[in-house]
Formats: structure tokens, C-alpha cells, sequence
């Protein structure tokens, strides 16, 4: 399962900041902050019953995730797209898990609670 | 590069614009395409736009077509346009394009490819900068060529007829129209003695500068200047030179041959004698002088080759009387053979009647008349030689 994927690709990570750990903190802080806005933007559009704005917000997720390096949580949001790209709704054990790898990455990445 | 980056999401921007600053370019963020537009709009320059697809309020393919449009109307220096999208599907590139884009960037974003686009970008606006200040410098040599050809233009107008001093013997009119910046056609009303007015109109073979640099040469030594006239008498018996002298010295001195880039000229010369009431003229190949009395008229015909063709030609001269009702037309073949869209040109018959059913109208009035004909007739084909036209009579 995509769980099982590293959560961050720390070699992509380099690649980017040029080793440069304040500004990967900063991209990290970034990336997590508006994640987290993502997932509260798919949970509101699934609860109204939206698949388009899910499929949205899932997709630009997944876009930011793959070039921050963030395999696990790109690839979850990949499924979530799909799910809502068949018009369907995703369930809410996808969209915790979601949230559960974004609260790992921040956590392995020492983002400071918001 | 200086290199502006719209993306709307945060870590994206800020993933893009770390790659490429440690690439070392220097680089402005916007954070979606309207932040990017204004910035552009408002003058900020930039050699590349690197601009994410999708995106609120403006997207990338609407920001490409803003920045083009931009530079066709106000002219400015080229953009380099590349579209960052996970979209690789043929409709999606071919829109792209279309929209101005001249480049695609893919999701995520890779550093060798990144590398290797910006410098096809570098390359291309390169090209652009050397096309754009080639052209700048042709625009500047091409004023500066008209500002050259303006004044020059200026000294050929000095050498046409200035205001002749009061005489209520005699009435001239004329007019002159170049077909370019500068004529090979030059006209002049010389007053050489009291009664006597020198009267011609020339016309050098072909058009523009090298024409126009003969017409005013020769004219030089077809004025009233006592040091470099030909006009004048050449002896304390003889006032002013007759007109066949005058066409024979013209011929020795300009020979048609490398000096004079193989150029000749023709010309109507005469003398007007206003106590005499009478035109002595010649001609070296030039459109007949037109004679205009009791409603009909009638091409003189003495003539002989233009000037430079034949050496020590002997050219011949014929004099007629000028009562009140005649009028003299002196003139370049430029109406006579202007062809029109039909390329049919105007001809002497057709020349000959308009003068004759312009009746007694004013002089003015009578010159205005061919020029306006002459505009007529090649309404469509343009003017495609100089025309010069010259009316006097005596009251």
C-alpha cells in the first residue's frame, strides 16, 4: 500500500534546496500548511456531495506532493483524484488516511504543529 | 535570465524558483496569472515566463496570449513562453502553442530537464535580441536615409522657378511632381534680360538620386549666374546664347559615359521675348513643345537628339510669333507616357484636346487641370515617372 512508500523522498528534497536545511524547514512548513488546507477542502466537497472540487483540490495536492518529494502522500492523493474523477465519492477512511500521512511527514520533517 | 514564475501553489513556486536561482537566474514570483500579467503589463521586464497551466482567476495559455498580443501592439522585445503542466496530451501542447507558449515544462519539475530547456530558451532569446537590434539598426540607417533624402530634396525645390520680377508682358505657370523623394526632372523660368526669359524643362534618364544629382548639376549652369551660366551671351553682340548653342554646349560639356553613370537627358530650351512677342526654342529629344492658339494646337517638331547621345550634333531652332491667345506648353513625358491600370498610356492626341478644351481659363487653372489628369489617369498604377509642366503666354 502507499503507506509503505518512504514518506518524503529526502533525495529529491536535496536535489531542490541544494542541502540548504533552512530553506527544505520552509518548504516542509509550506507544503504541510496548505496539505492540510487541501484535505479540509476535500472533506467539506465530499460532504457536499462535490466530486468535482474533491477531484480539484485532490489533484493540485497530488501535483504539489510530487515535487516537494512527498511519494506517499501524492500517491494517496492520485487515488482520491481517481475515485472522484468516476464520479464517485472518496470514503472517509481514504481521506483519514490522508491526513494521517500528512501528520507522519510533518512529524518526520519536525514541522511544528499549527 | 531574468525569469518571472506564476504558480499558484506555494511549494511549486517555491520548488521552481530555488531550481532556478540556483541556476543562477534571477527571478521574480508571482502567485497566479493575474499577479503575473500585471507585473508584465506594468513594464516589468522579463526574457522568460515560466507559467503553471492551471491556475484561478488567469491561466497560463490566457496569460501567453495576453504577453503576445501585448508585444504585436506595443512592439516590445520578445518573451520566451514556457507552460508548466502534467499535461502531455497532444490537444493540451497544440493549445498551448497556439496560445503563444513556445515551450512545455513537466510535473514535477526535473533539474536536467529544466537545465536543458532554459538553455534552448537562452538560445532562441538570444536570436531575438540580435534580430530585434538588427532591425533597430536598419530603421535608424533608414531614417537617417530619409532625412538625407529630404534635404536633399529641399535643393532640388531651390533650383525650381523663384517669384520672377514684375512684368505685365508676360504669364507663367507651372508644376512639378516627383514620383519619388527626388526627381530627374528639373524646370525653370530664368529672367535673363529685361525683355528675355530663358524657359526650359529637363528631364534625366531614369529617377531618384543619381537622376536627381544630374538635374540639379545641370541646372546650375542653366540659371542667370553671370560666372557659371551658359544662358548668357557669349559675346558683348550677342545678349543671351541662343537656344541651339545653348543645347550644343549642354551636349559637349555632358557626354553620355562612366562619369555620368551612363545617364543622358532631354530638354526643351527656348527664350521667350517679351518686347519681340516672340519663343525661339530647340529641343534635344524631349515630348514636342505644345502650342495652343484659336482653339487648336500643334506640336512643334524641330528637335534633334537627346543631350550627351551624338557628339557635335547641330541642333536646330525654330521661332514662332506669341499673340495674346497663345499659350506654350512646356513639359516631361511624365503624363504623356504614364500608363494607366489598363497600361494604356495617355498620349499626345489625348494630351493635345485637353489643352485645347481647357479654353481660356487662368494659367493656374490650366496646370492644376494636367496634374489632376495626370493623378487620374494612373489612379490605380501611381505616378511611375516625374511630371513636369510648364504654361506661359503673353497678356
Amino acid at each position: 500500500m502507499a503507506e509503505t512508500y518512504p514518506v518524503i523522498d529526502r533525495r529529491r528534497l536535496a536535489d531542490v534546496s541544494g542541502g540548504d536545511v533552512r530553506f527544505e524547514r520552509e518548504l516542509m512548513e509550506a507544503f504541510v500548511e496548505d496539505a492540510r488546507k487541501r484535505v479540509s477542502q476535500m472533506v467539506q466537497a465530499r460532504d457536499g456531495g462535490n466530486a468535482v472540487d474533491v477531484r480539484t483540490a485532490a489533484h493540485t495536492l497530488k501535483g504539489s506532493a510530487r515535487n516537494v518529494g512527498a511519494l506517499a502522500i501524492a500517491d494517496l492523493a492520485a487515488l482520491v483524484e481517481t475515485c472522484a474523477a468516476a464520479d464517485g465519492l472518496p470514503d472517509g477512511e481514504l481521506l483519514e488516511r490522508l491526513r494521517a500521512g500528512i501528520d507522519r511527514l510533518a512529524k518526520e520533517m519536525e514541522v511544528p504543529a499549527p | 535570465m531574468r525569469i518571472l514564475v506564476a504558480e499558484d501553489d506555494r511549494s511549486s513556486r517555491m520548488v521552481t524558483v530555488r531550481l532556478l536561482e540556483r541556476l543562477g537566474h534571477a527571478v521574480v514570483p508571482a502567485e497566479d496569472g493575474e499577479e503575473a500579467w500585471l507585473l508584465i503589463s506594468r513594464g516589468g521586464k522579463f526574457d522568460m515566463v515560466i507559467s503553471d497551466w492551471m491556475m484561478p482567476k488567469l491561466d497560463g495559455r490566457r496569460l501567453c496570449q495576453r504577453v503576445r498580443r501585448r508585444e504585436n501592439r506595443c512592439g516590445v522585445s520578445y518573451t520566451y513562453l514556457v507552460l508548466l503542466t502534467a499535461m502531455t496530451d497532444r490537444d493540451h501542447m497544440l493549445a498551448g502553442f497556439g496560445a503563444g507558449a513556445d515551450d512545455f515544462l513537466h510535473k514535477p519539475l526535473d533539474e536536467a530537464e529544466l537545465v536543458a530547456r532554459l538553455r534552448v530558451g537562452e538560445r532562441i532569446i538570444a536570436l531575438e535580441k540580435r534580430l530585434g537590434d538588427e532591425v533597430e539598426k536598419l530603421q535608424g540607417a533608414n531614417r537617417k536615409l530619409h532625412a538625407d533624402l529630404k534635404a536633399a530634396a529641399a535643393v532640388q525645390d531651390s533650383m525650381l522657378p523663384r517669384e520672377l520680377p514684375p512684368d505685365d508682358r508676360v504669364r507663367f505657370a507651372w508644376d512639378y511632381l516627383p514620383c519619388e523623394e527626388l526627381a530627374g526632372d528639373i524646370l525653370n523660368i530664368v529672367p535673363l534680360t529685361k525683355d528675355k526669359y530663358g524657359v526650359y524643362v529637363l528631364d534625366v534618364s531614369g529617377h531618384g538620386v543619381a537622376a536627381a544629382l544630374m538635374s540639379v548639376t545641370v541646372s546650375r549652369v542653366l540659371s542667370n549666374d553671370p560666372m557659371s551660366s551658359l544662358l548668357l551671351g557669349e559675346t558683348a553682340e550677342q545678349d543671351v546664347t541662343p537656344p541651339g548653342r545653348v543645347l550644343a554646349l549642354l551636349n559637349e560639356r555632358y557626354p553620355i559615359d562612366a562619369n555620368s553613370g551612363m545617364r543622358f537627358f532631354t530638354i526643351a530650351y527656348g527664350i521667350l521675348d517679351a518686347a519681340k512677342g516672340t519663343f525661339r526654342y530647340a529641343s534635344a529629344g524631349h515630348p514636342p513643345v505644345l502650342v495652343c492658339r484659336g482653339g487648336k494646337s500643334e506640336y512643334l517638331t524641330t528637335g534633334g537628339p537627346a543631350i550627351g547621345i551624338i557628339p557635335d550634333w547641330g541642333f536646330e531652332e525654330a521661332e514662332i510669333e506669341m499673340d495674346p491667345s497663345t499659350r506654350v506648353v512646356v513639359y516631361s513625358d511624365g503624363l504623356i507616357e504614364n500608363p494607366n491600370a489598363r497600361n494604356r498610356q495617355y498620349g499626345y492626341d489625348r494630351f493635345a484636346e485637353l489643352i485645347c478644351k481647357t479654353g481660356s481659363c487662368s494659367f493656374d487653372r490650366l496646370t492644376d487641370t494636367i496634374v489632376h489628369e495626370a493623378r487620374t489617369w494612373s489612379k490605380t498604377a501611381g505616378l511611375e515617372d516625374d511630371l513636369s509642366v510648364l504654361v506661359f503666354g503673353m497678356k
